[in-house]
């Protein structure tokens, strides 16, 4: 195992580069999602032989809104976290956990929602793209969770007492991204479920 | 400007030799260039004449841009080169800006000349025997009234075949076209992407799988011309060619008649004519 | 720093490329076993056809997430996962062991890159070779055509993967940081997973030979690549894990450049190479992860049968275009802006003059970043695919000259009444100017809609491309190579050796490729295993000098090889005579770069001791 090297980095420069870095990755995301939003637009606008969108393919709206919603809310409640970072420790370590329960809650729901779902990826154009793009979402999702996780995990060891160890702008790095993959996430659902 | 140890005339000297030299070799073998490689096919289609001069233009503007990088780095190798141990500085120059806004609007008015021309090339004559898909622009000489004659191309793996909806919808591996008149080809597959190109007559269209994607051409002379599969379509895709032949209208005439005898037999075992032809809808697993 | 020696035990088994290969090989059985119980569970239609894409599939995937684990990417984030705190990696100071395990030195990184993708390069090169000798002679000679198109699909592929991070990752990594002055980069892991990445992507390229090849070409268009046979994932896999490497690279640059800069570093004097990197790195950020999901998209039609380019199950053959053109077109400005980066950097230093129009010339790059991704289609004017917008693309594609025309006036007012020195970089940056020339104008005849006519498809797109990217980049590579590489190790390369093998390449790669233009505009189409023989004089003579071109090869390998390992000449502490801040630190430079701060003067700096800063960009670049 690579052994660690005992001075810790610069605050202010793991400030800039984790706030640039997030800046970037949403951007590298938003790329990502371009190829099943492309697919959609695309396919349902060509409606090649038909299946599109065949009868009987139907999106379960009720689990959808939720997953959406839990994603939205445990986004917006690490925004919270974020903004009072400084104010106080429990306090913080209570919003994270929250938000992170919610958003591990919306992954769990969209595994489930593949096992209800009505239809296979076979059943055409929608089927495709509503497979690929959830399932996109969830691992984006949960990869931000797990980041998430790192910094609840480090909290409760008492490691941000550091002074050299800044948490407060590794949350804000982390909120930011999560709130824009919240958005794509509506985006998704407004496209998957209300408009389908 | 302190170490420039050549004076103003002496600059200018250099420029205008430089000028010289390129102006002179443009002259002289742009005309040659264009008069001696005359490519692709001319004077078989009206598409292929057109294509051919649209690569005129370019050449006259490609020409005299390779020859000026050309000379440049020939006269800027043989007079400014320096060799030995000591390391002499040249002028100590940072830009121009009179240089610069020359060369940016040369560039752009190039570029949107290039546009425009290829635009007007490309909207004007049926665009220029490139596949337009499902709404083509028609080419202005049908609509005089003339009907254009419809030829539907199916790409398979690995044989193209040709259908004539005017004619019984009959199918044919050989590909036989009148001239004079315009064609409309609609290209379609069955399977992979193929690429319709029949090099003389300066046509090329993609065949894709569920797409009726339209070309027209009027050939102007009789001949023979290629016809190749230009988009890789698996493993025989460099087998995919064969030889057409453009005909008078009476030999055309004559030829269909006898295509449609020979292929009677199993004309009406095919599908009915149309723009493209899918497989039954295909349910696997769900 | 001087942490003690880890025992010889601790060495062979800790995490390292050993323990990724053992792991790998785990990893790739314990996902076929994994795919075979899906397969058998649910979708037997598989067992008809004899293949299964579901277990290869895993396989490379639980394959390369054992490597991963084995080379120790696993570690840090456990380790956070538990509540560690966030640390650096410690660089290992010494030793041939850090290049091949993770390292979080950049240098390190840099030279891995070259060496891997050196590696890579001959391979494919040795398959260029081996297409070449199949096309000496008309008629089918030494390949069945599927082995055929496999090679020609192998060789684009790999060539295409590997050479978009090649300065990249080897200069890039290396060098940029030195020139604004920062003592590492700032995601040195993500840095070398990239690396790691890509060489694991190379691998399971080349295991497509075992599963029947791949017959689609570098493009991989559906819905060929959703009817061939299993090599076709090692294709799907390479690209996506290759798109994932670039995303990461590009990433680390951008990050470095933007928050790592030398406090006085602002933007307007950063040199103009680092600028190449970031306009390219900053585009590949955003471009590879489109390739790196259409590629699973692809994966997810071959294994859980969705239908995205499938048109009778309601998918469509366009979409698959659309999105590869959408990464693969700005792809090819990933090969052309790093070129241009190291060619405005290099000849002022061998011109002996600043480099004129500095402005201009980073104009220049964002133009072309930014443009690059507005032109896509033009790759699909004969496909039928929305041909109303044929004369958008037409004009965003010619638009794109002027910004590169900036770069060409650049080029040549740096030359003008410069002092010119021919040196080996010197011969490579001047190629470079003539090649792209060439390149760049034959792409004229592809950009205007009815001359594409007869270019797209033919050998006339293959060459034209060949021009912008074998001899834009890879010439500009070999410039980097022959400049920097005295840094980077310490060492001279053989001079007279070099001159050799620039003027075999040089004249081999001009008469290579100039038949093939003209071949194509005969009629030509790429990617044919025979043809008729009217072609064959040309083909052979193209041929011929390929051979030629593969020999000038094995030139650069016999002065690397000389100069590396028999000569050991060292070199001299400042070569070329520049005053750019890499060369103010030893050469190689220490384990932290500098044992000084370097001076980081202004990006005319070329040769001379920096002036006291009066000129100010303003008056720098507009002025004289
Ligand atoms: C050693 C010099 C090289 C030679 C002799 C060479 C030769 C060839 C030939 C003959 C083909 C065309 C096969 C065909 O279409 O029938 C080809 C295709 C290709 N080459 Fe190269 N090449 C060389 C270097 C490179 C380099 C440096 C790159 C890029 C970094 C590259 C990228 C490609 C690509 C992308 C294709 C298209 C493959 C496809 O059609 O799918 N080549 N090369
Ligand atoms: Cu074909």
């Amino acid at each position: 195992m690579a052994a660690r090297i005992p001075e810790p980095e610069a605050p202010e420069l793991v400030a800039r580069n984790l706030a640039v870095g997030a800046r970037l990755a949403a951007g590298a995301t938003t790329f990502a999602f371009l190829g099943p939003v492309f697919a959609y637009l695309y396919l349902r606008s060509l409606n090649t032989a038909d299946l599109w969108h065949p009868a009987g393919v139907d999106p379960p709206l009720l689990l959808g809104t939720a997953i959406v919603l839990l994603t939205a809310a445990s986004a917006v409640v690490l925004l919270l976290a974020s903004r009072r970072a400084a104010a106080s420790r429990n306090r913080l370590l209570f919003l994270a956990s929250l938000s992170f329960l919610l958003g591990i809650a919306a992954v769990a729901l969209q595994v489930v929602e593949y096992f209800v779902l009505g239809f296979g990826p076979t059943d055409g154009g929608y089927a495709s793209v509503f497979v690929a793009w959830s399932g996109l979402t969830a691992v984006f999702a949960l990869g931000t969770m797990l980041w998430l996780e790192t910094l609840i995990a480090f909290m409760l060891r008492g490691g941000e007492r550091d002074p050299s160890q800044a948490i407060g702008p590794r949350f804000a790095a982390l909120a930011f991204y999560w709130a824009y993959l919240a958005g794509l996430g509506i985006v998704m659902w407004v496209c998957l479920y209300v408009t389908a | 400007m302190s170490s420039d140890k050549q004076s103003q005339p002496e600059r200018h000297r250099d420029l205008l030799w430089f000028l010289l030299i390129w102006v002179v070799a443009s002259a002289v073998l742009t005309p040659l260039y264009i008069i001696f490689v005359p490519l692709p096919a001319n004077g078989n289609s009206n598409d292929a004449t057109g294509q051919h001069l649209d690569n005129g233009v370019l050449d006259a503007v490609a020409i005299p841009a390779v020859l000026l990088v050309v000379c440049f780095l020939a006269y800027a190798m043989v007079r400014f080169r320096q060799t030995g141990p000591e390391i002499e500085e040249g002028p100590r120059v940072y830009g121009h800006r009179g240089l610069q806004n020359v060369w940016i609007v040369v560039t752009s008015v190039l570029v949107t000349g290039l546009f425009a021309f290829g635009t007007w090339r490309i909207l004007a004559p049926g665009a220029a025997g490139s596949g337009q898909g499902a709404n083509p622009l028609s080419p202005a000489s049908t609509k005089g009234g003339v009907s254009p004659l419809p030829v539907q191309v199916i790409g398979q793996q690995w044989q193209f075949t040709y259908r004539y909806p005017t004619y019984g919808g009959l199918e044919t591996p050989r590909l036989v076209l009148p001239y004079g008149r315009v064609i409309e080809f609609h290209v379609t597959s069955l399977d992979v992407i193929h690429s319709f190109w029949a090099y003389e007559l300066g046509v090329k269209a993609d065949a894709n799988p569920g797409v009726d994607n339209v070309a027209y051409v009027t050939p102007t002379r009789p001949g023979g011309f290629d016809v190749r599969c230009a988009e890789l379509c698996g493993i025989w895709h460099g087998y995919m060619f064969a030889r057409g032949r453009v005909v008078t209208r009476p030999a055309f005439e004559r030829w269909i008649a006898q295509q449609k005898r020979f292929f009677e037999p199993v004309t009406h075992y095919l599908p009915p004519y149309s723009d493209s032809y899918l497989p039954p809808p295909l349910r696997r697993g769900g | 720093m001087n942490a003690t020696e880890p025992s010889l035990l601790r060495r062979l088994v800790g995490f390292n490329l050993a323990t990724g290969i053992v792991l790998a090989v785990v990893g790739y059985i314990l996902g076929r076993w994994l795919g075979d119980q899906i397969h058998g569970a649910s979708l037997d239609y598989m067992s008809e056809s004899g293949e299964d894409d579901v277990s290869l599939a895993l396989g490379y995937f639980v394959g390369l997430i054992g490597f991963l684990v084995g080379l120790g990417f696993a570690n840090y984030p456990a380790s956070r996962l538990i509540g560690r705190p966030p640390s650096l990696p410690r660089p290992d100071a010494q030793g041939i062991g850090r290049y091949f395990r993770l390292t979080p030195d950049h240098k390190v990184v840099g030279m891995q890159y070259f060496t891997g993708i050196g590696v890579f390069f001959f391979v494919a090169g040795l398959t260029a070779m081996l297409i070449r000798t199949e096309l000496l002679q008309p008629g089918q000679n030494i390949w069945p055509p599927d082995k055929y198109l496999t090679l020609v699909g192998t060789h684009g592929t790999l060539m295409m993967g590997m050479m978009t991070s090649s300065v990249l990752g080897t200069f890039g990594n290396f060098i940029a940081p030195l020139m604004i002055g920062a003592r590492r980069s700032a995601f040195p892991r993500l840095e070398s997973l990239s690396f790691w990445l890509l060489m694991a992507a190379g691998v399971i390229l080349l295991t497509n030979l075992a599963f029947g090849g791949f017959q689609t070409g570098w493009t991989g268009y559906a819905p060929l690549s959703e009817e061939g046979v299993s090599g076709i994932d090692g294709y799907l896999f390479f690209f996506a894990t290759v798109g994932l490497s670039m995303t990461l690279l590009g990433f680390n640059l951008v990050v470095t450049i933007v928050t790592m800069r030398a406090p006085e570093l602002r933007w307007g004097r950063l040199p103009i190479f680092v600028w190449g990197i970031f306009t390219t790195s900053a585009t590949m950020v955003l471009a590879a992860p489109v390739l790196t999901v259409a590629m699973l998209l692809v994966l997810l039609d071959r294994t859980a049968q969705t239908t995205f380019f499938y048109p009778a199950a309601g998918g469509s053959a366009y979409l698959f275009q659309n999105l590869f053109w959408f990464f693969g077109h700005p792809e090819v400005y990933l090969l052309m802006l790093p070129g241009a980066g190291i060619l405005l950097q290099l000849l002022p230093v061998f011109s002996r003059k600043p480099l004129w129009g500095y402005r201009l010339a980073v104009a220049g790059m964002l133009g072309i970043s930014l443009v690059s991704f507005m032109v896509w289609q033009h790759h699909l004017f004969v496909s039928g695919l929305a041909a109303d917008l044929r004369p958008f693309y037409i004009l965003s594609t010619e638009l794109i000259s002027i910004p590169t025309g900036f770069i060409f006036i650049c080029a040549l007012a740096t030359i003008w009444r410069g002092r010119l020195r021919l040196e080996v970089p010197m011969l490579f940056c001047l190629a470079w100017i003539f090649n792209f020339m060439v390149g760049g104008i034959t792409g004229i005849y592809n950009s205007d809609a009815p001359s594409d006519t007869t270019a797209h498809g033919s050998f006339f797109v293959m060459a034209h491309f060949h021009y912008t990217i074998m001899g834009g980049l890879v010439f500009t590579f070999f410039a980097a190579i022959y400049y920097w590489l005295p840094k980077m190790t310490g060492l001279t390369l053989n001079k007279t050796l070099g001159k050799v093998h620039f003027w075999l390449m040089f004249i081999a790669f001009n008469s290579t490729f100039f038949p093939l233009l003209i071949v194509g505009f005969l009629g030509m189409p790429r990617r044919i295993v025979t043809y008729p023989e009217r072609w064959e004089f040309l083909n052979a003579w193209s041929s011929v000098s390929s051979f030629v071109l593969g020999f000038s090869m094995l030139v650069f390998l016999a002065n690397l090889v000389y100069s590396m390992f028999i000569a050991r000449i060292p070199a001299p502490a400042n070569p070329w005579h520049s005053t750019s801040a890499e060369w103010q630190t030893s050469s190689p430079p220490p384990l932290h770069n500098f044992d000084n701060d370097p001076t980081i003067g202004d990006p005319h700096d070329y040769g001379r001791a920096p002036e006291p800063h009066t000129p100010g960009l303003q008056t720098a670049a507009e002025g004289g």
